[in-house]
C-alpha cells in the first residue's frame, strides 16, 4: 500500500513538474539530487564541477520530462541521463581516452576478494586513480550493470576495446588494493 | 565474514552512497531553468507571429484575387462600350453614312408631309384640334423612325434595354399628346412653337433617361451624340417643322376660305 501511494505521489509530482510548476521541480530535485550528484562524482573528479554536470543534466530531465511515460524507474530514467551528462562532459574536455584494443580472448581475470569492506571514500580515492577511459568503462560495468556492447554503443567504441578497458581497470585496482595489505587472492576465472 | 568480491563491494557502496549538494544548487539551475523557459516562449512567440503572418497573406491574396476578377470585368465592360461607341461614331459621325441618316430623314419627312398633304386635302372639314394631333403624329412619325434607326444601329445584345426604352418612349409620346390636348382645352388653337417646346422637352427627358439608365458603368454614346446632334441640328429640325407647319397652315387657310 505504502509502495502503491509513494508511487501514486510520484506520478502526481512528476506530471506537475512537467508542467513547469516551480515548486514540484524544486521537490522534486531534493528527492533526487542527492543520489544523482554521487552518480556524477563516480566519473568526475572534482565535487565542483560533478554539480555542474548534474545541474545540466536536472535541466535535461525537466526539459524532457513530458517524454517520460511511467514505464520503467524514474530513479533509472534520471540515472542513465546523468551518465550521459557526465560522458558529454569529458568528451568536450578531451578527456575521454581508450588504449588500442589487445587481445584479450585467452586472457584469465582473477576476481578480487576482500577480507574487510572498503569504505565508500576508499572505494572512491581507488577508483579516482584509475584512468579516465579505464575509469568509465568499470564503473558502467561493474556499478552500473551495463552489458559490453551496451558500453560499446554508449563509448562508441568496440566491444572488444571496452573488454580491455575492463580488464585493466581491474588489474590496477588490484595492484592498489595489494598496497594497502587487505586483499586476499583468489584464482577463479571469469 | 565471507569473503566477497571487490566489485560487489564497490557497487553496494556507491550505490547507496548519497552526496549532498551545495546550497546554491538549486538557485543556479532555476536561473537556468527561467532562461529555457523565456527562449521557449520567444519562440512559441515567434511561431505565431510566423503563422499570423502567413494566415495574413493567405487571406490578401483571396481578396487580391477577387478584386482582379472584379477589375477584368469592369476592363471588359469598358472594352465593351467603346467598341458599341465606335460602331455608334462610325454610324453618326462619317460623312457618309450621315447624309445617308439625313437625307432618310427627310425623306421620311417628305413622305409624311406628303402623307399629311393627303389627309389633309383629302378631309372634308379640318377641325384645329386635329391639325395639332397630325402635327403631332407626323412629328413623332419622324422621331420614332429617327430613333428607331440609331436605335437599330446601336443595338446590343440586350434586347430589354431596348424595350425598355421605347417603352419610355411611348410614354413620352403620351405625355406630350395629353399635355397638347390640354392645351388645346384652354385654347382653341396651340401654335407650332408650343408643340416644338413640347416636342423638345421630351425629347430631352428621353435622353437624360437613356444616360441614367447606363447606370455610371456604359455611356449610353447614342444618346450623348443625339444630345449633341440635337443642338447642333436644331435649326434643320426648326426649318422642318416650320416647313411643316407652314405647309399646314397654307393648306388649313386655303380650305377655310373655300368653305366661306
Amino acid at each position: 500500500m505504502k509502495v502503491v501511494s509513494l508511487h501514486k505521489n510520484y506520478q502526481k509530482l512528476i506530471t506537475k513538474a512537467s508542467k513547469g510548476y516551480k515548486r514540484s521541480q524544486h521537490q522534486l530535485f531534493e528527492l533526487f539530487a542527492p543520489k544523482m550528484l554521487s552518480v556524477c562524482r563516480q566519473y568526475v573528479k572534482n565535487n565542483e564541477i560533478a554539480e555542474e554536470v548534474m545541474l545540466s543534466g536536472f535541466l535535461k530531465v525537466f526539459s524532457h520530462l513530458s517524454s517520460f511515460k511511467f514505464e520503467g524507474s524514474f530513479e533509472g530514467w534520471i540515472r542513465r541521463i546523468m551518465i550521459n551528462e557526465a560522458i558529454s562532459h569529458l568528451r568536450k574536455n578531451k578527456r575521454l581516452q581508450f588504449d588500442q584494443q589487445e587481445n584479450l580472448e585467452n586472457s584469465i581475470d582473477h576476481v578480487t576478494y576482500l577480507e574487510t569492506k572498503l569504505e565508500v571514500e576508499e572505494i572512491q580515492k581507488i577508483i579516482d586513480v584509475l584512468p579516465q577511459g579505464y575509469k568509465m568503462v568499470f564503473v558502467l560495468y561493474a556499478v552500473e550493470g551495463y552489458k559490453h556492447s551496451e558500453i560499446s554503443e554508449l563509448l562508441q567504441i568496440s566491444e572488444s576495446t571496452s573488454k580491455s578497458q575492463l580488464f585493466k581497470a581491474r588489474k590496477m585496482l588490484r595492484t592498489n588494493i595489494e598496497k594497502q595489505n587487505i586483499v586476499n587472492y583468489g584464482t577463479h576465472e571469469i | 565474514m565471507e569473503p566477497m568480491k571487490f566489485e560487489d563491494n564497490i557497487r553496494e557502496k556507491l550505490q547507496e552512497r548519497e552526496i549532498e549538494p551545495s546550497k546554491d544548487a538549486w538557485k543556479k539551475l532555476d536561473a537556468q531553468l527561467q532562461t529555457s523557459r523565456e527562449k521557449s516562449s520567444n519562440r512559441s512567440i515567434w511561431f505565431a507571429v510566423a503563422a499570423s503572418f502567413i494566415g495574413i497573406l493567405i487571406i490578401a491574396s483571396f481578396l487580391f484575387k477577387d478584386e482582379v476578377i472584379t477589375l477584368q470585368n469592369t476592363t471588359d465592360l469598358v472594352i465593351e462600350n467603346t467598341d458599341e461607341f465606335d460602331n455608334k461614331k462610325e454610324i453618326l459621325f462619317s460623312d457618309e453614312e450621315t447624309k445617308n441618316i439625313r437625307t432618310k430623314e427627310s425623306k421620311i419627312v417628305e413622305n409624311t408631309t406628303q402623307k399629311e398633304n393627303q389627309l389633309t386635302i383629302n378631309e372634308s372639314a379640318i377641325i384645329p384640334k386635329n391639325t395639332s394631333d397630325i402635327a403631332k403624329t407626323s412629328d413623332n412619325s419622324v422621331k420614332k423612325s429617327i430613333q428607331k434607326k440609331y436605335i437599330e444601329k446601336s443595338e446590343t445584345n440586350k434586347p430589354i434595354e431596348d424595350t425598355n426604352e421605347n417603352l419610355f418612349i411611348d410614354l413620352k409620346v403620351i405625355e406630350v399628346v395629353a399635355q397638347v390636348k390640354s392645351l388645346q382645352k384652354e385654347k382653341e388653337r396651340v401654335s407650332n412653337e408650343e408643340i416644338n417646346a413640347l416636342l423638345l422637352k421630351a425629347q430631352w427627358d428621353i435622353q437624360t433617361q437613356k444616360i441614367i439608365n447606363g447606370k455610371f458603368k456604359k455611356v449610353d454614346a447614342t444618346a450623348l451624340l443625339y444630345e449633341v446632334e440635337s443642338e447642333l441640328e436644331k435649326s434643320f429640325r426648326d426649318q422642318v417643322f416650320e416647313a411643316l407647319g407652314d405647309g399646314f397652315e397654307k393648306v388649313r387657310t386655303a380650305v377655310v376660305e373655300r368653305n366661306n
